[in-house]
């Protein structure tokens, strides 16, 4: 009998274990990580990161976008001038991948973020959706909610496109998919960055390397 | 002759519990939330258009679960969130219907155009599992002279709430959504409030043609 209770709660306890959809962890670096890369331009200082290690993406976003194929650059910025405001769009931050040269257009490697609203969506999709004809299979519910939570945490942890004001900063991440699986998609790539004055109507355009 | 017709309407009858299991169906979640209140800070001295087009009128958001779909129409509480927010926000708001509509008010500072970007929420499968649900929308105040971008602002919204079960679900998912619209319209007014652009006086934006 005592065997029978113990078989028969394994399956119980895996089921509920997954029901609480708990929030995954927000992101508050303290100090600047390893990988971070910072530049100043027009007195806006930027600064970006990519997420390379399998570990902080398991963290932050519970999967391994490594693994996945997903690029995931966390993006601060911050405005010191005195008297010019700026515009901040994710469109204007394009990865620019290893490889490309001088005599290739960089625009034609450059992996495009996509335009729509929904593009965390977009990107968790295909891994979400692997989540979801397992689960249904196996323990029901609990891995559904779970992959929805990843979902909707890509969605909550974006960057805002918006301006900054003098004195003002702003952060988020941004994410690129497809950038190349189990490798570091950053090595000898580049984030090419432009940010639009609204007075002037005047483009302030950076380029970092990411390694 | 009987054991055939009987067995006729069976196959119909299996084949159409088939199609409806497979189908699927669409829910249609109504959200009724009431005005949220904004204390605090002061009218901005400007005469602003919002901007209610159909992007914001007929914003949906689907959502799909094993076949099932829900449909949040989120629409008219969107409207009256961005009218709400104005209104605590500007000394004089007026609407329009479009971007270039609004910009034909000549007496306007300002163009404010509000757009849904996304929305997505993540739920148990218990009764006691929480809905966290997330509503990202845009504001970008335009300029009304020189049509130029003059603000931008990306309002992320978040709530959570316990699910609830067949009785309860609705007063919990009622309960959800005022969170939302709370948490919406109370990080909007702040973003209004702390708009070094728009705060304080006209000087940011382009002096009309033949003004001294």
């Amino acid at each position: 009998m005592k065997q029978l209770i113990s078989i028969a709660s394994i399956p119980l306890l895996i089921f509920f274990n997954g029901c609480s959809t708990e929030r995954i962890t927000d992101y508050r670096p303290v100090s600047a990580s390893v990988s971070e890369r910072a530049v100043t331009v027009s007195g806006v200082e930027i600064a970006v990161d990519p997420f390379v290690e399998s570990d902080r993406t398991k963290k932050y976003f519970d999967i391994n976008a490594v693994a996945e194929g997903i690029g995931i650059v966390f993006v601060h910025v911050s405005n010191d001038t005195s008297n010019q405001t700026f515009i901040v769009e994710k469109k204007n931050f394009q990865l620019v991948p290893a490889g490309s040269s001088s005599d290739l257009n960089a625009d034609t490697q450059t992996i495009e973020r996509s335009t729509s609203g929904g593009q965390a969506i977009a990107i968790t999709g295909a891994v979400v959706g692997s989540f979801g004809g397992m689960a249904i299979m196996c323990i029901g519910g609990s891995m559904i909610s779970h992959s929805m939570e990843i979902q909707r945490n890509f969605v909550g942890k974006e960057m805002p496109d918006q301006t900054l004001a003098p004195g003002e900063s702003m952060k988020g991440f941004i994410y690129y998919s497809p950038v190349p699986k189990n490798a570091v998609w950053s090595r000898g790539a580049k984030m090419k960055i432009s940010l639009l004055e609204t007075k002037c109507h005047e483009s302030v355009s950076t380029i970092i390397p990411l390694s | 002759m009987i054991m055939k017709h009987k067995n006729s309407i069976f196959r119909t009858l299996l084949c159409v519990c088939l199609l409806a299991l497979l189908t699927g169906c669409t829910h249609m979640v109504p959200i009724s939330v009431r005005p949220t209140a904004m204390t605090g800070g002061n009218k901005l001295p400007l005469h602003a258009v919002l901007v209610l087009n159909k992007e914001l009128s007929g914003y949906k958001h689907h959502y799909n679960l094993e076949g099932d779909t829900w449909v949040y129409a989120f629409g008219p509480p969107l409207q009256n969130y961005a009218r709400q927010v104005a209104k605590a926000s500007f000394q004089q708001v007026d609407e329009a219907p479009s971007t270039e509509e609004a910009l034909t008010n000549l007496s306007a500072d300002i163009v404010l155009i509000p757009r849904p970007v996304k929305a997505d929420q993540s739920l148990g499968v218990m009764a006691w599992s929480k809905i966290n649900f997330t509503l990202v929308v845009e504001w970008t105040a335009l300029d009304r002279v020189s049509k130029n971008t003059i603000w931008l602002k990306t309002i992320t919204a978040d709530a959570t709430e316990t699910e609830g079960n067949v009785f309860t679900g609705k007063k919990h998912q009622s309960i959800l959504m005022q969170r939302l619209f709370d948490d919406l319209s109370i990080k909007t007014h702040e973003a209004f409030q702390n708009a070094t652009e728009l705060r304080g006086s006209t000087s940011n934006l382009a002096t009309p043609p033949g003004s001294p």
